[in-house]
């Protein structure tokens, strides 16, 4: 569940998360560089997938639970065309904050094999878990990682 | 002398032997002098930290001659100055009709470009010869609208590094942003 496989196209965990700066839903450019020192989780996800929309709203529950911490929750939508995510977003009322992908750069650094993908960086910027797919469950894991990763 | 008396006799000389030599391993290590006083463990530390960093910044220097020899090097900044008339948003630059930087910028970047700082956009490598470089440039100008410009330079490499800045500044006669891209000497 924590590890991936050696043979996964992801980054590998303990390696520097590739930085990237995308615009979120009020069109402010967010880079994640800028977090560093944070604890961040990012979904990847996109409005077809529906594993993604059973996820987003425990992940909406996490951000609410570890708001007022140094927790940043952040959703990446790959949709080719952002109007498709917005409408998605609307059904979806979250609370954390979305970028938008639109062109695939971000979703090409970090290879991601297939949706949802969350990983989770630490202080210093290293990937320290990641998750492929999503199960009932999975954001207990999530919330312990979290708490983990705050707590160094 | 029987088997017995002879192996008997080797073993007294084997362990006379291994006597002398164990007599004179300890008095040697009894004369040798007292070993200098140790560092204390913060200062190991601290050298050894000081070690790491001097040494990530000779690896730093060595990736940068090998991945850009200063014969092929281009490097292309940006710089702005006040930003009364624009916001900027985005730079794509475009070397040779290909694509090599697209570069969002954050509310903190922009600031800091408005500062003073100067952001090294893109290092590549190019052969001798003439070359195009495009930059668009992407934000919101005059009364908050919607801004998209483009400026292009056609230039020379030769042998040494080449240094492109793409500058961004206010034009207060026409109260627009003007968008200049130089070589420097």
């Amino acid at each position: 569940m924590f590890a991936i496989a050696a043979d996964s196209a992801l980054p590998s965990v303990y390696s520097a998360a590739p930085d990237f700066a995308l615009k979120d839903t009020s069109g402010v450019n967010v880079r994640l560089s800028e977090l560093r020192t944070e604890v961040v989780l990012i979904n990847f996800w996109s409005s077809w997938c529906r594993s993604c929309r059973t996820e987003m709203p425990k992940l909406n529950e996490l951000y609410e639970e570890f708001t007022d911490t140094d927790v940043q929750i952040i959703g990446v939508n790959v949709d080719d065309d952002p109007a498709v995510a917005r409408r998605a977003l609307k059904e979806l009322k979250l609370n954390y904050p979305v970028l938008f992908d639109d062109r695939h750069r971000v979703s090409k650094a970090y290879d991601l094999p297939a949706l949802p993908v969350t990983v989770l960086i630490d202080r210093s910027g290293q990937l320290r878990f990641v998750h492929q797919g999503y199960r009932a469950g999975n954001e207990k894991f999530y919330r312990d990682e979290l708490s983990l990763l705050l707590a160094e | 002398m029987t088997m017995n008396s002879e192996h008997t006799a080797w073993k007294k000389w084997v362990f006379s032997t291994a006597l002398l030599a164990f007599a004179a391993v300890t008095q040697a290590q009894v004369e040798e002098p007292a070993p200098a006083a140790t560092k204390p463990l913060d200062d190991q530390v601290q050298e050894l930290k000081q070690s790491v960093l001097n040494l990530n910044r000779e690896l730093f220097v060595l990736e940068e001659e090998l991945l850009f020899p200063a014969n092929t090097q281009v490097v292309v900044f940006v710089s702005m100055d006040v930003g009364k008339y624009f916001t900027l948003d985005s730079v794509e630059l475009t070397l040779d009709g290909k694509e090599v930087s697209a570069y969002l910028y954050t509310p903190r970047e922009t600031d800091a470009l408005l500062r003073g700082g100067v952001q090294r956009l893109h290092t590549d490598n190019l052969k001798v010869g003439v070359h195009e470089l495009v930059a668009v440039f992407t934000g919101k100008g005059p009364s908050g609208r919607d801004y998209r410009r483009a400026t292009s330079l056609s230039f020379e490499k030769t042998i040494g590094a080449k240094f492109v800045e793409l500058r961004i500044a206010d034009r207060a006669s026409s109260q627009q942003p003007e968008f200049e891209v130089r070589e420097w000497e």
